[in-house]
């Protein structure tokens, strides 16, 4: 079993511990900053309305 | 802001702290995660946050399966022999091959009348999977040679003199002329 997942590992289909919490980092800090965008973009259209 | 250039800008400001090696294998598997990000959520434990999604996408398996989605995401032995694979059973074909419910059926509705693209064998339902699937695997780096200054043959093996990373993954285009396609 560990013989396998040091296979997978070293063929990139196992995420090492520190890859998977960079991985998980960027893909949260993605989501965040477009959901401020989003945000933004929605806020406009209705400040557009408004007027 | 598209994911590509925030890639590009989180990366700018960390040079030192990656190698290229490293980089290139987290690019890769960011990317494979937001193309399946679908499927991921119906398998995850909920709430469906990124780590739970991680969770499922390291279980030994299923990151094999996203790396050639059409041969096992519509193959019926990979169905029945794997655990995660089974769960899917129960799923609605654009959860399977990780679509917006809107998009597929709108592809669905117009391959309708393509007799050119769905097989005779399958429904309208299965040629539109299979699309999704095609569109939803791991785009290769092709590039073409400059003719004016070089040809294939001298870009490849100029490719495999100089990089590792590209040693014996470089192979000629079957179509364009000048084409080559890595593996990678």
């Amino acid at each position: 079993m560990i013989n396998q997942k040091t296979a997978l590992l070293n063929k990139g289909f196992v995420l090492k511990r520190t890859h998977k919490a960079i991985v998980q980092n960027i893909l949260t800090s993605f989501d965040t900053s477009n959901a401020g965008t989003n945000y933004a973009l929605e806020r406009k259209d209705e400040n557009q309305s408004d007027q | 802001m598209p994911l590509d250039l925030f890639l590009r800008f989180y990366f700018l400001n960390r040079k030192k702290e990656f190698t290229a090696e490293d980089r290139a294998l987290l690019v890769d598997h960011i990317y494979t995660l937001t193309r399946w990000k679908g499927l991921l959520e119906f398998l995850a434990r909920k709430p469906a946050t990124w780590a739970n999604m991680l969770q499922i996408y390291d279980k030994a398996g299923v990151q094999m399966i996203l790396k050639e989605p059409r041969r096992q995401l519509l193959s019926k032995e990979a169905v029945d022999e794997n655990p995660v694979l089974q769960r899917l059973e129960r799923a609605a074909p654009h959860i399977i091959v990780s679509y917006p419910h809107n998009l597929f059926s709108k592809l669905e509705e117009s391959l309708k009348d393509d007799k050119q693209f769905v097989r005779p064998s399958e429904s309208v339902t299965e040629a539109a999977k299979r699309l999704c699937l095609i569109q939803n695997e791991r785009p290769l780096t092709t590039i073409r040679a400059n003719t004016m200054r070089t040809t294939r043959q001298e870009l490849l093996r100029t490719f495999t003199k100089e990089a590792d990373i590209w040693k014996s993954t470089g192979r000629f285009t079957e179509h364009a002329p000048n084409g080559i396609r890595f593996d990678r």
